[in-house]
């Protein structure tokens, strides 16, 4: 994009367009002029995660959202829903869990979570299980309680790893953590390819 | 340090063990309860049952069901929820007793009953049914059957539904504790309660 949308997003929903957009509204807006904020030309994970961040920025973080408005689009059944749930995964166990564990003072086990490789299928996401249930990481946080429960969830893109990843994002007031949310989103909607 | 291994409730302390609702406070973010004020209070008593009642390995699979609980309180889906309950009780839980004694008639009308007020004159010729084959089958099986349709035939209402399927969590461990010949039939309505309990929360 050269030219940034002229959108100043809010939070969702709105009746109307003129008492406001959200980031959905804003996607089905520019994609055929209907006002919902449930678009079906969108994945529903990418709906759902970005209603519920939209929602959880501070209104200056929140317009950075809107370079993500024309990339949502068709991104319904384009078959990366199952790498975006990795995707989140992998956010909650190397950047959300070594987040809360540095604020705990535990910097050298989030560098050792850090330090795992990229969660990227099934293989790797339980690799990374076993790391997070080794002794090394004795003492379970509610963080990585969360994480484990998530774990026996199937399928991987039934919704709950969003939820969760949400709800964290919900409960902070932490703006590197909203930053990273955002930058997860990013990653989300190309499905991790930057080929 | 917590262990994600569910266990009877409740527990003084989380560092004791976690039981299914202290699982949900856990992740909601709420101080250690067994009645987090997120969850709908009659899934919190059905889960705190359901928990209680299970047998070790059945009662982990519960875990999955944790993050859904959270924010059932007051989402309006609990009407809905006593409906499930008392076709459930109606439709399986009696159905199946009622076909391990060979009345298999009794239970096909069960379940091809429309309206479940209709059901309770079928109940009570289902427990006279039950009560007869006593000397021709397992009679611990007929037994539980009539119970089975006792209970309903008495207390079966929309409100009362969800403590009922609690109830047979119950019943059945007691049984299966003093009669373990009936320990399938008691699997397969645990796994089968555990199924409801997944329908009554928002997908």
């Amino acid at each position: 994009m050269s030219t940034p949308l002229p959108i100043y997003l809010t939070r969702g929903a709105h009746e109307a367009p003129s008492d406001g957009l959200c980031l959905l509204e804003a996607v089905s807006n520019y994609f055929n002029g209907e006002h919902t904020d449930d678009p079906r030309c969108v994945s529903p994970l990418l709906a759902s995660f970005g209603r519920r961040l939209n929602d959880y920025l501070p209104d200056d973080l929140r317009q950075r959202l809107v370079p993500f408005v024309p990339r949502m689009i068709n991104t319904n059944d384009d078959g990366l829903d199952v790498a975006r749930s990795f995707l989140v995964l992998d956010w909650l166990v190397r950047t959300l869990l070594p987040n809360r564990l540095d604020k705990a003072g535990r910097h050298e086990d989030a560098d050792y979570l850090r330090s795992l490789h990229q969660i990227t299928d099934e293989p790797s996401a339980y690799a990374a299980k076993d790391a997070l249930t080794s002794a090394r990481l004795d003492t379970f946080t509610v963080t990585s309680y969360y994480i484990l429960v998530i774990y026996s969830i199937s399928p991987w893109t039934s919704g709950e790893l969003i939820k969760a990843a949400s709800r964290f994002i919900g409960q902070t007031a932490d703006r590197d953590l909203y930053i990273e949310a955002i930058n997860l989103l990013d990653r989300m909607i190309s499905g991790g390819n930057y080929a | 340090m917590l262990d994600l291994e569910l266990s009877v409730g409740p527990h003084s302390d989380p560092a004791e063990g976690t039981c299914f609702l202290e699982a949900v406070a856990l992740i909601a973010g709420e101080p250690h309860s067994d009645r987090p004020r997120c969850v709908s209070p009659m899934l919190g008593k059905l889960g705190r049952r359901l928990n209680d009642h299970l047998p070790d390995d059945l009662r982990q699979r519960l875990i999955p069901l944790i993050p859904r609980m959270v924010g059932t309180a007051d989402d309006g889906l609990d009407e809905a929820r006593e409906q499930l309950a008392l076709d459930w009780l109606f439709r399986t839980y009696v159905p199946t007793w009622l076909d391990l004694i060979g009345l298999g008639e009794h239970s096909t009308t069960l379940r091809n009953t429309p309206q479940l007020d209709d059901a309770v004159p079928i109940m009570l010729s289902a427990r006279a049914a039950a009560k007869a084959t006593a000397d021709k089958v397992d009679w611990k099986a007929a037994v539980t059957a009539a119970h089975a349709a006792t209970m309903l035939a008495s207390r079966a209402t929309a409100s009362t539904a969800p403590a009922l399927v609690a109830e047979t969590a119950a019943v059945g461990a007691a049984r299966v504790t003093a009669w373990p010949v009936l320990k399938p039939v008691v699997t397969t309505l645990q796994i089968s309660a555990i199924d409801l309990l997944d329908r009554m929360m928002p997908a």
